[in-house]
């Protein structure tokens, strides 16, 4: 009779990798075997990924409106993907983004809000409020700059990181931007000292997490370049960005990995046709290539990730995710599972 | 269409089609490398045992049926996998592994996965009868570190 205890470790391995990350974190205490198998991160592949898009929904005849929805990506047990809907957040959180995600943890920012999602529980828990010191509040039009989320390992917890730049009314910045971080064990944000001015504006897609680092698309008088922050020391740092890149006025950007590697999309627009040209960092280096051009294609508001070498998900116009094959150019769409998108009366009011 | 003949660990020979039998990696290999115009040739399977055997060439002749719907084979995996106990899938695993036979090999994988997903550490150690090696304070500190992930509710 063969228990899993007789299996070679390359297949304990191929099965754990296909439990949800809550169920692997709980499995760590059950032998010294396989807690170094979760410890892994090679394990967390693809589970409890999610990706960040606007769905279309209709409101009547007329009107529609889009709205935000998360969408979890798992693997079938073929290993190809599918992917549910984890969550339209909408009537809470009008407008949020998604600032990162790490073992089955997202990371939300809404206003001054930061909120942490558990995507197997599908609870939501709100971090305390911000300590960095806002002027009057009338006067006050400050914004998060950007925000950082990923496990770091050293101290062995979550980490959260802020940026704010410090705003009034007309706009002009009346301080330097303040950096604060929350350990989650510990639920409290301490300020770190952090006095160069640096102006960041990140949204949505425009940042990556990789190797407890944060990587943020990010602007300085020179031009285009990317800010970055390690999450273990707490120091920034700058990455260039490829020469052709540096001073353009971007239509399109976002960030993404592949095969390890962080990439950068850059999308450009011929009449209603978008193309975009995918730049892949060689790693320590920092150096940049020109890895492959997609499209042109009509109908598609931007690449989302890459599930593996050849297969990118891109977010459709009316918030449908296809598959996108890079080499053989076949795409499908790929059915959302899980509650639908809501015929929600509350936007009428839009 | 050729047949030839899969001879298990313990002695059993099972009759195949090759359109069967090359569901597996392995045995395609060794037609290609070795085969020939005969119906004689024996494959020796040292590494898995009749049963199991059996159990493989009832999944690999499942999956050749022409006649069969995509649905109609789903339901059967389904049945398939929910009649066996947890030794026998793991010997399964093993075999697809050693015989590369992909799809029995995912599907057996997901079907343990699926099984111990949601247990506490206790219940896999008695499941799986694996001893914990961690200390009683190793162990406290491991269940610490996870915090808010596992027990939103605590916070």
């Amino acid at each position: 009779m063969a228990t899993l205890k007789d299996l070679p470790i390359v297949l304990l391995f191929e099965i754990l990798s296909r439990l949800p990350a809550v169920s692997l974190l709980q499995f760590k205490s059950v032998c010294k075997l396989w807690y170094a198998l979760i410890n892994d991160p090679a394990i967390f592949s693809l589970q409890d990924k999610c990706i960040y898009i606007n769905r279309r929904v209709v409101i009547d005849f007329e009107f529609f409106t889009y709205i935000p929805s998360i969408i979890k990506l798992s693997h079938t047990p073929d290993r190809s993907i599918s992917i549910h809907d984890v969550i339209n957040p909408s009537s809470d959180f009008p407008n949020f983004d998604i600032c990162g995600h790490s073992h089955g943890l997202v990371c939300l920012s809404c206003d001054r809000d930061i909120f942490l999602f558990n995507m197997t529980t599908e609870k939501f828990h709100r971090l305390p409020s911000s300590i960095l010191h806002y002027e009057d509040p009338n006067t006050d039009s400050s914004l998060t700059d950007c925000v950082g989320f990923g496990y770091d390992s050293k101290s062995r917890d979550f980490k959260v990181v802020r940026v704010v730049q410090f705003r009034d009314l007309d706009g002009e910045y009346y301080r330097p931007p303040g950096v604060e971080i929350l350990e989650l064990r510990k639920e409290r944000w301490r300020e770190i000292e952090f006095s160069t001015y640096m102006h960041i504006m990140v949204t949505g897609s425009t940042q990556v997490h990789h190797e407890e680092k944060s990587y943020w698309w990010s602007k300085n008088i020179e031009g285009n370049l990317i800010r970055t922050f390690d999450l273990s020391e707490e120091i920034f740092g700058e990455i260039s960005v490829p020469d052709n890149l540096v001073e353009e006025e971007l239509l399109y950007i976002s960030m993404g990995m592949l095969n390890g590697s962080i990439v950068i999309f850059h999308g450009s627009k011929a009449g209603n046709e978008k193309t975009f040209s995918v730049w892949e960092m060689e790693k320590d280096v920092f150096s940049w290539s020109k890895l492959m051009t997609i499209g042109p294609f009509l109908g598609v508001e931007k690449p989302l990730l890459f599930v593996s070498s050849d297969e990118l998900l891109i977010e459709a116009d009316e918030g449908q995710v296809i598959s996108y094959h890079v080499k053989t150019h076949v795409t499908k769409v790929i059915p959302i599972k899980g509650r639908p998108c809501v015929f929600a009366d509350i936007f009428c009011q839009f | 269409m050729r047949t030839f003949q899969l001879k298990s660990s313990d002695n059993k020979i099972f009759k195949v089609s090759e359109e069967i039998a090359i569901q597996s990696a392995v045995i395609k290999n060794f037609l290609e490398d070795f085969g020939s115009d005969s119906d004689e040739i024996v494959i020796p399977l040292p590494n898995v045992r009749g049963r199991i055997l059996e159990m493989m060439i009832e999944w690999m002749v499942k999956h050749v049926d022409e006649e069969l719907t995509k649905e109609e084979v789903e339901d059967w995996e389904n049945k398939f996998m929910n009649d066996l106990n947890m030794e026998v899938t793991t010997e399964l695993v093993m075999a697809a592994n050693y015989l590369e036979v992909i799809g029995l090999l995912h599907r057996t994988c997901q079907s343990i996965a699926d099984h111990i997903s949601g247990k506490s550490p206790e219940e896999i150690r008695r499941i799986l009868n694996i001893t914990s090696d961690f200390t009683p304070e190793e162990e406290a500190e491991i269940r610490r570190q996870n915090g808010w992930v596992l027990n939103p509710s605590t916070n």
